[in-house]
């Protein structure tokens, strides 16, 4: 139970801290934080999937941009009250998990993963082509602006990225994340248990679509445009990288991989032609050698002392 | 008429989506691992023959055979450097041949830039076969297709390197105790795979622009035409092939220009709907 631990102190240390950001730091940071969060939040989406659910979204970028064009289409083009649009986006990216998931998850394999990803494909190439109503490789802009100051944007981040990280949490760590992890270990036993698998894996779909979806339309609303960008396969394989760096299945990881990266391409502007290649690098890079990420070498740290005999492999119980 | 043009159409497309497909079902049969790096070999195989013929100026059919055999050795390499150590980790194998693509893609953007290729066709004009308009270039590419899927087939039966590859497909463990080298037949099948995929981009290249993402399409068709012909079964993937080149080049024609895309997705999402395990498949082996 040390791990519980060291969650809810993290969680507390990191709420401290993202509240005295705005006294403390030049604006500009905000940018750079709220940039993070919405990274951040869409990472967790992927790692609740990939790292307890066992199942692999290669096209989680369809979620994050049915939430952007969700607010898109109805804050922009119709004028719907942003708050209001950001609850239908929600229903928006949930029906399409729905859709999606059904099909996929009663199947053993790589079939979500295949399907998700021709599903992002296809909205990309049909949000560039389809002009008249998606307005093309421009996006759909004049969506409203919900605040006036880079404050208010900044304190709703940290609200969406606290509440998908609770939201993970408490999934993870409730009777849910045990059954999550038994599906992942091993399935068989799991479904000779009593275990409904295709209901639990669709529940762990569904949250990760909504908050994907979730981050998707806070960017809308911050930037307060959608382009085919947040649909597609950058999106993901970003998200992918930073979970990968992280630590996947931590949660800790995918926020922790999202600041360490944003803070870096904003320090070292010069990168951003070479992000792609350096992440899709950095990803193979890890998933062959640093296969725990950042969270994982933390926490060596942190429970080394702890490490005594009875924690050592085979030994303790002799 | 219309329609046997359509037809003819169709089974000429037809014969090379077989031919890609052959490789990721034999990958898929043998190795057990979901392979999503299997179109960064087409693409390969396109800018090879893009670097042969009009940078160094080869002929076509020098610069075709350097650009598989090229494919096949990095497929080796890809095998034994990267596979190899997380081979038994389904996830991982994934993520790492997603990331492996994509950095592929990235590189090839950074050596040979983002604008898109074409290729000369080596075979200009067309036939007129009683009011039937064939392309002689598509003509030669099926045909090749079809001499490649012929041999792969052969090779299968006759050989014992074939005997041996379906017995590791059947039955890992079996070929393991009767002493077939597992680990070397799952090499070679990951680098013919690949070899298949490049002569496809070879094949089609010169119809098809090039460019760095071109891979990805191809990947999802030959995923798609595996799941519809069942999961390593041979004959089916062969026949879901023409299926499928078929119902997107009638559908395209007498439904909707841009409904060839989406056609395919209805396909394979009502497969996996009906009959996930496809029209001939119940795992039975290569």
């Amino acid at each position: 139970m040390k791990e519980k631990k060291l969650n809810l102190i993290f969680i507390l240390f990191w709420l401290i801290a993202l509240l005295l950001v705005p006294p403390l730091f030049p604006r500009y940071l905000l940018h750079v934080f709220i940039i993070a969060h919405i990274y951040a939040a869409f990472a967790l989406s992927w790692d609740l999937l990939a790292g307890y659910v066992g199942e692999l979204s290669l096209g989680h970028s369809l979620f994050f941009g049915l939430g952007a064009y969700s607010i898109g289409y109805l804050s922009g083009k119709f004028g719907v009250d942003p708050w209001l649009s950001i609850g239908i986006s929600c229903i928006v990216t949930v029906v399409w998990g729905l859709l999606i998931g059904l099909p996929c998850l009663r199947l053993r394999g790589p079939y979500l993963a295949i399907v998700t990803l021709a599903f992002q494909m296809l909205f990309f190439l049909l949000a560039n082509s389809l002009y008249n109503l998606t307005g093309g490789e421009e996006g759909i802009r004049n969506i409203e602006r919900v605040f006036n100051s880079t404050e208010s944007y900044y304190y709703l981040s940290v609200f969406l990225v606290i509440i998908a990280f609770i939201i993970c949490y408490l999934l993870v760590s409730s009777k849910y994340g045990l059954i999550f992890r038994t599906i992942r270990e091993n399935p068989e036993a799991a479904e000779a248990a009593g275990v409904n698998i295709v209901n639990y894996k669709m529940l762990g779909y569904m949250v990760s679509a909504l908050i994907a979806g979730l981050a998707g339309s806070y960017q809308a609303l911050y930037l307060k445009i959608a382009t085919p960008d947040t649909l597609s396969m950058a999106l993901t394989f970003s998200a992918i990288t930073i979970v990968a760096i992280g630590g996947k299945g931590t949660l800790v990881g995918a926020v922790l991989g999202s600041y360490v990266t944003t803070f870096i391409f904003d320090r070292f502007a010069f990168l951003k032609d070479y992000k792609m290649l350096m992440y899709s690098i950095v990803l193979v890079l890890c998933v062959l050698f640093f296969r725990n990420g950042l969270a994982g070498a933390v926490k060596r740290v942190l429970l080394w002392r702890k490490m005594g005999v009875d924690n050592m492999p085979g030994g303790g119980k002799a | 008429m219309a329609f046997i043009q359509l037809v003819i159409s169709g089974v000429l497309q037809g014969g090379l989506y077989a031919l890609i497909a052959l490789g990721l079902t034999l990958t898929l049969g043998v190795m057990r691992i979901t392979d999503l790096s299997y179109g960064v070999y087409y693409t390969l195989g396109a800018y090879f023959s893009f670097f042969f013929i009009i940078k160094l100026g080869f002929n076509f059919v020098l610069a075709g055979i350097l650009s598989v055999v090229l494919a096949f050795l990095i497929g080796l390499l890809v095998e034994r450097l990267l596979l190899r150590r997380i081979i038994s980790d389904e996830l991982s194998v994934m993520i790492l041949t997603f990331a492996f693509a994509y950095a592929l893609e990235e590189i090839i953007v950074f050596v040979w830039g983002s604008p898109f290729r074409t290729l000369p066709p080596y075979a200009i004009g067309t036939l007129n076969i009683g009011g039937i308009l064939l392309e002689k270039q598509r003509l030669v590419s099926f045909a090749v297709a079809v001499v490649l899927i012929v041999l792969v087939l052969l090779f299968l039966k006759k050989t014992r390197f074939g005997k041996a590859l379906r017995m590791v497909s059947q039955q890992q463990h079996g070929a393991y105790l009767v002493g077939i080298d597992v680990q070397l037949i799952q090499r070679l099948t990951f680098a013919v795979g690949s070899f298949l995929a490049a002569s496809a981009a070879v094949l089609l290249s010169p119809i098809y622009l090039v460019y760095p993402a071109m891979g990805w399409s191809p990947l999802l068709k030959a995923f798609g035409i595996v799941i519809l012909g069942g999961m390593g079964s041979v004959k089916g993937t062969i026949i879901a092939a023409f299926a499928l080149a078929l119902i997107e080049v009638l559908s395209s024609y007498y439904i909707n220009q841009s409904l060839s895309q989406v056609s395919f997705f209805v396909v394979l999402i009502l497969v996996i709907l009906i009959r996930p395990s496809g029209l001939f498949g119940n795992r039975e082996g290569v």
